[in-house]
C-alpha cells in the first residue's frame, strides 16, 4: 500500500480535499486535479496506480477524460473508479470503452467508504496482477 | 389309182395292221403306212414325217391308244385319230372320245372303218381351211386394227399384265407422253405416273386386269419432261399369242377437269350463298319471334310495375316526407356531385358550411376533394375572412340511375380546436414531466454533492485523522452521521420514486437464483436485527430457483420490507423471510410479529408519503416512500405486492414475481441487451455453446458438464451486462451486453480455451463434442431470435481429440 499513487479528480474542491484526506490517512499518496485538462496532464506525468474520476464536471467531463486516457498507451491501463451522482446515458456509454470490470467501476456519491477501499484494492491488485 | 394316204398305225399286231391297210385299199386309198408299237417309235415317226391320219389300237403291250393320243396332242398337229380296238365297251369308247379321239370302233366290225376315215379326213380338211381363213381374217383384222390403233385420237397403250411393261403404244400416247414409239417399248406403268400416285395407279391397273371395271377416272400421268396431266383410262384385256395384255385408252381430261372444277366451284359458291340466305332467313324469323315475345312480356311487366309503383308510392308518400325532413334538417352537409364534379343537389346544411347558397352552386363544379376511403380535411375561407375547417367524405351511389358521388361535409372547426388544445396541453405536460425529471435529477445531484462531502468530512473526524476526539465529541458526530445517512436515503428515495413514476427506470435483468439474493439480504440485516434483539430467519426451497430479475432492485424491495419489519417489531419478536415457488410465479414474503397496521391505513399502504402515526425508535424515521418504491419495482417486474396485517399481532408482506421458462429468459435478456444496444447505438452479442455426448453412456454427463460450463463461464465473465443461461438443457447461452463482433469473438475464444482445458482435465474430451458459436447485433442479426440462430449455426466444434 505504501507508495501507491492515486489521482482524485473532482471539480468540487471540498469533495477532493475530504476524499484526499481520507485516503492519505490510509497510507495512499494522493494527488488532486480539479478539471479534466489537468487530470489528463497529471495522469500522463504521474502515471498513478488508480484514478478516482468525478463524471459531472464543467468543460471536459469525466467521460471525455476517460476517452483521452484510453487513447494514450501510457495511461490506457490505469484502472478508474468513476464517482457520480448520476447514472445517465452518457455515463452508461463509458462502459463501451471498458469491456472489462478489472479496469473500472462506478460508484455513486455519497459513497460507502469501506466499499470504496475494497474497490481500490481490487482494481489495483488486478492491474498489477 | 387310189388316193394317197399316209397312215400311222399304232398296233403291235402286224396282221391287224395289214387288215386295216387292205380295207383302206378296198376303200380306194393308196395307203403309205408305218406301224409303231412304242412311244419312242411313234415320237420319231411323227417328227420324221407328215401324216394324214393315225389309227391306234387301245391296248398294246408297251403302249396304249390314250398315250398315243396324248403324244399327238402334244405335238400340236391336228390329225384325225381313230381308235380300232379288239375290246369294245362303252366305257372305253367314252374314255377315248373324252380324251380327244375322233372315232372308235371294233376290230371285228370294220364295216364302218373306211367311212369313218373318210369322214374324219374330210373334217380335218375343213378344220385346216377354217384355220387358214381365220389366220387371213386375223391378218386383215390386224391391219385394220393397226390403222385404227395408229390413228386413234386417244392414246392407247398395250401393257403386259404380268410385267406391267409396255408392249405397244400408239402415236397419240407417244405425243401425249412425249416419248417416241421405240422409247415407249422400253417403259412400263411405273414410268409414266407420279411416284406418289403409283400405289393407286397399280391398284387400279390390277383390278382392271382382273376385269373388275374398265374405267379409271382422272389418273395422274407424268410426261417425259416431268409435267403431269390427268386422263381417264378405259382398259380392256387383250390376248395376244396366248399372253394377256391390258389395252388402255387414255383420254386427256385436264381441260375437261378444269372446266369441271370451275363448274363445281361455282356450284359450291351457289350452294353456300343459298345456305347463307336460308340461315339469314331463319335468323330473322327467330328474331321476329323473340321480339314479339319480348313485346308481350314488356306489356305484362309494365302492367305489374305500374301496380307496384302505385302501391309503393302510397307507402313512399309517407316516408318520402320523412326523408325530406332528415335531409333538410341534417347538421351535416349533403351534396350530390356527378362524375364531372358538377353539383346536382345540396342540402341547407351544406349551404351553411360552404357559405354559399344552393342556386349559386347547383350546376357549378364542386371544388373540394371527393375521397371515398377516408375523409379529407379542407379549409374554407369565408368572404369575411373567417376560417372553417371541414371534413369531406364521399360515397359512390346512384342518382336518377347515373353514378354519382354523395359527399358529406362536416364542420369540424370546434373539434379541431379542441384537438389542438389537447395536443398543446399534452405537449406542455410532457415538457413539464421532462422538466420535473431534470429538476429531480439535478436536485438530487446538487443535494448529493455537499452531502457526500459532509459525510466524508465527519467520517474523517470520527476516524480521528485530524486528531483525537473525546467521547462526547464522538457522540455528537455520530448523531450527525446518522442524520446524514437519513438525508442520503431520502434523496435516493426521491430520485427512485420520481424515476418510477415517470417510467424512466430501466431494469437490468439477469438470471439469478433468488435464494442467494434472499440469503445475502438477510445477512446484511442480521447485525441490525441482533442489535434490536429480533430473531431474523429465512426459509428457501431446496432446488435452485432462477428468476429473471433486476437483482439490485429486488434486493431493495426485500431490504425495504425487512427494515420495515425491524422498525415495527419490538425486541423479542421475529421476522421471517420466505420464498415459495408456484407454477407460474415465485412468492416472496416477509412476516413479522410486530404491531401490525390499522385497518383504516391499509388502503393507502403503498402510497407515497403515507407515514402512519407510530412510535418509532431514534433514527428510524423512514422516508415515507419505501413501500411506494417497492410497489413500483415489483410492478415493473410485472409482479404484484400485497399485505395482510392484524393489529397487535403482526404483518405479512408478500410479493410475487412471474417465472419465465428458460426460453423466455433468454429472449428477455437478449432483448434487453439488444434494446440497450439500439438505444445507445452500440452492440450486443450472444454466444451459444452446446455439448453433445458421443455415446449413450455420456448422456448423463452432458447435464453435469453444461452446469460446469455455466459456472466456468460465469466466473470468467466480468461485466454485469453479461448473463449465462442454460437453455433447453442442451445449450449454454451467454448474453453479452454492449459487445460487438470482435468483442464477442474475443470472449468466445477465451471461454473456449477455458472450457477445453476444463474438459481435458476431466478427461471428457474424447467423450463429448463441444460446439461454440457467436453472433452480434447488428452485424449478424437484428432480433434476439435471429442472433441466437446465427450463433448456433456458426457453432464450431472445438474439442481437440486430434488437436496437438
Amino acid at each position: 500500500m505504501a507508495g501507491t499513487k492515486l489521482l482524485v479528480v473532482d471539480d468540487e474542491p471540498d469533495a477532493a480535499i475530504i476524499l484526499a484526506k481520507t485516503l492519505r490517512a490510509r497510507g495512499y499518496e494522493v494527488h488532486t486535479a480539479s478539471n479534466g485538462l489537468d487530470a489528463v496532464t497529471m495522469a500522463k506525468t504521474l502515471t498513478p496506480d488508480l484514478i478516482l474520476l468525478d463524471i459531472l464536471m464543467p468543460g471536459m467531463d469525466g467521460t471525455e477524460v476517460a476517452k483521452v486516457l484510453q487513447e494514450d498507451p501510457t495511461t490506457r491501463n490505469i484502472p478508474v473508479i468513476f464517482l457520480t451522482c448520476l447514472i445517465t446515458k452518457k455515463t452508461q456509454q463509458i462502459g463501451a470503452h471498458y469491456h472489462d470490470t478489472t479496469k473500472c467501476t462506478f460508484m455513486s456519491k455519497p459513497y460507502d467508504l469501506d466499499n470504496l477501499l475494497v474497490e481500490i484494492d481490487r482494481l489495483i491488485g488486478a492491474h498489477v496482477g | 389309182m387310189g388316193k394317197p394316204l399316209r397312215v400311222l398305225v399304232v398296233e403291235d399286231s402286224e396282221d391287224d395292221t395289214l387288215l386295216l391297210i387292205r380295207e383302206l385299199q378296198r376303200g380306194g386309198y393308196e395307203p403309205v403306212f408305218e406301224r409303231v408299237a412304242t412311244e419312242e417309235a411313234m415320237t420319231s415317226a411323227i417328227a420324221k414325217q407328215t401324216w394324214d391320219i393315225i389309227i391306234a389300237d387301245y391296248v398294246l403291250p408297251h403302249f396304249s391308244g390314250l398315250e398315243a393320243l396324248r403324244l399327238l396332242q402334244k405335238s400340236g398337229k391336228d390329225l384325225p385319230f381313230i381308235v380300232v380296238s379288239g375290246k369294245i365297251s362303252e366305257e372305253i369308247a367314252v374314255e377315248a372320245m373324252k380324251a380327244g379321239a375322233h372315232d372308235y370302233m371294233s376290230k371285228n366290225n370294220l364295216k364302218r372303218f373306211v367311212p369313218a376315215v373318210e369322214r374324219e379326213l374330210g373334217e380335218a380338211k375343213m378344220r385346216r381351211e377354217r384355220k387358214q381363213m381365220e389366220r387371213e381374217l386375223a391378218q386383215a383384222k390386224e391391219e385394220e386394227f393397226r390403222t385404227v390403233f395408229d390413228n386413234a385420237a386417244d392414246g392407247i397403250l398395250i401393257v403386259d399384265t404380268e410385267s406391267k411393261k409396255f408392249h405397244l403404244g400408239n402415236n397419240a400416247i407417244c405425243r401425249m407422253l412425249g416419248y417416241s414409239p421405240e422409247e415407249i417399248k422400253n417403259l412400263g406403268v411405273m414410268d409414266i405416273h407420279p411416284e406418289k400416285d403409283l400405289p393407286y395407279v397399280i391398284n387400279q391397273f390390277e383390278r382392271q386386269a382382273k376385269g373388275e371395271f374398265s374405267l379409271s377416272r382422272d389418273m395422274p400421268v407424268k410426261r417425259k419432261d416431268g409435267s403431269v396431266f390427268y386422263a381417264d383410262v378405259n382398259a380392256t384385256t387383250l390376248k395376244i399369242a396366248g399372253k394377256i395384255y391390258l389395252m388402255g385408252f387414255f383420254h386427256d381430261t385436264t381441260e375437261h377437269k378444269n372446266k369441271e372444277k370451275l363448274v363445281l366451284d361455282a356450284n359450291q359458291r351457289l350452294e353456300k350463298v343459298s345456305e347463307e340466305l336460308s340461315a339469314a332467313k331463319r335468323d330473322l324469323e327467330q328474331k321476329n319471334e323473340a321480339l314479339q315475345k319480348a313485346g308481350s312480356e314488356l306489356e305484362q311487366h309494365v302492367k305489374e310495375r305500374t301496380a307496384q309503383l302505385a302501391a309503393a308510392n302510397k307507402v313512399l308518400g309517407v316516408t318520402q316526407q320523412n326523408m325530406h325532413t332528415v335531409i333538410k334538417n341534417s347538421a351535416d352537409g349533403l351534396l350530390i356531385v356527378d362524375d364531372n364534379k358538377i353539383v346536382l343537389f345540396m342540402n341547407p346544411a351544406a349551404e351553411v358550411i360552404l357559405g354559399r347558397k344552393a342556386p349559386d352552386l347547383l350546376g357549378e363544379p364542386f371544388g373540394l376533394p371527393l375521397t371515398t376511403d377516408k375523409p379529407s380535411e379542407v379549409q374554407l375561407v369565408a368572404a369575411d375572412g373567417s376560417v372553417t375547417i371541414a371534413e369531406v367524405q364521399a360515397v359512390r351511389t346512384e342518382w336518377e340511375n347515373e353514378p354519382v358521388y354523395m359527399a358529406t361535409i362536416r364542420d369540424i372547426t370546434l373539434r379541431k380546436k379542441a384537438q389542438q388544445e389537447i395536443e398543446a396541453a399534452n405537449e406542455q405536460l410532457r415538457r413539464f414531466n421532462d422538466l420535473k425529471d431534470e429538476f429531480v435529477s439535478m436536485a438530487s445531484h446538487e443535494l448529493r454533492t455537499p452531502l457526500s462531502i459532509i459525510i466524508g468530512a465527519v467520517k474523517l473526524v470520527l476516524d480521528q485523522i485530524p486528531g483525537k476526539i473525546v467521547p462526547e465529541q464522538k457522540e455528537v458526530l455520530e448523531t450527525a452521521m446518522n442524520n446524514l445517512g437519513r438525508l442520503t436515503r431520502i434523496v435516493d428515495a426521491l430520485l427512485d420514486i420520481s424515476k418510477i413514476e415517470s417510467g424512466k427506470i430501466e431494469l437490468h435483468k439477469t438470471n439469478i437464483d433468488i435464494r442467494g439474493l434472499i440469503e445475502e439480504t438477510v445477512g446484511e440485516c442480521r447485525r441490525q436485527a441482533e442489535e434490536k434483539g429480533i430473531r431474523l430467519g429465512f426459509r428457501v426451497p431446496e432446488q435452485p430457483l432462477d428468476l429473471c430479475i433486476d437483482g439490485d432492485k429486488i434486493k431493495q424491495v426485500l431490504m425495504n420490507l425487512i427494515s420495515n419489519g425491524l422498525k415495527f417489531t419490538p425486541a423479542g419478536g421475529s421476522i421471517k423471510v420466505e420464498c415459495k415457488a408456484e407454477q407460474k410465479e415465485v412468492q416472496l414474503s416477509v412476516s413479522d410479529t410486530g404491531c401490525g397496521i390499522a385497518e383504516q391505513d391499509m388502503p393507502r399502504l403503498f402510497e407515497k408519503f403515507a407515514q402512519f402515526g407510530r412510535k418509532v425508535g431514534p433514527g428510524e424515521k423512514g422516508t415515507g416512500l419505501g413501500l411506494a418504491i417497492s410497489r413500483g419495482i415489483v410492478e415493473l417486474h410485472k409482479g404484484r405486492i400485497w399485505a395482510k396485517s392484524q393489529q397487535g399481532k403482526g404483518t405479512l408482506f408478500t410479493f410475487a414475481l412471474p417465472r419465465l421458462d428458460s426460453r423466455d429468459i433468454v429472449s428477455e435478456l437478449l432483448e434487453q441487451a439488444v434494446r440497450q444496444a439500439v438505444k445507445n447505438n452500440a452492440n450486443a452479442g450472444v454466444i451459444v455453446m452446446s455439448v453433445k455426448a458421443k455415446g449413450q453412456e455420456e448422456e448423463e454427463q452432458v447435464q453435469r458438464v453444461l452446469k460446469e460450463i455455466q459456472d466456468l463461464v460465469e466466473q470468467n465473465l466480468r461485466r454485469n451486462t453479461d448473463n449465462t443461461i442454460i437453455q433447453n438443457t442442451k445449450e449454454v447461452l451467454v448474453v453479452l451486453g454492449n459487445c460487438d463482433v470482435a468483442g464477442a469473438a474475443a470472449v468466445c475464444q477465451r471461454l473456449t480455451q477455458t472450457i477445453e482445458c476444463h474438459l481435458v482435465d476431466e478427461d471428457l474430451s474424447s467423450k463429448l463434442d463441444l460446439l461454440i458459436g457467436y453472433a452480434a447485433y447488428p452485424d449478424d442479426g437484428k432480433t434476439s431470435q435471429s442472433l441466437i440462430e446465427k450463433a448456433r449455426e456458426a457453432g464450431v466444434a472445438c474439442l481437440p481429440s486430434n488437436k496437438v
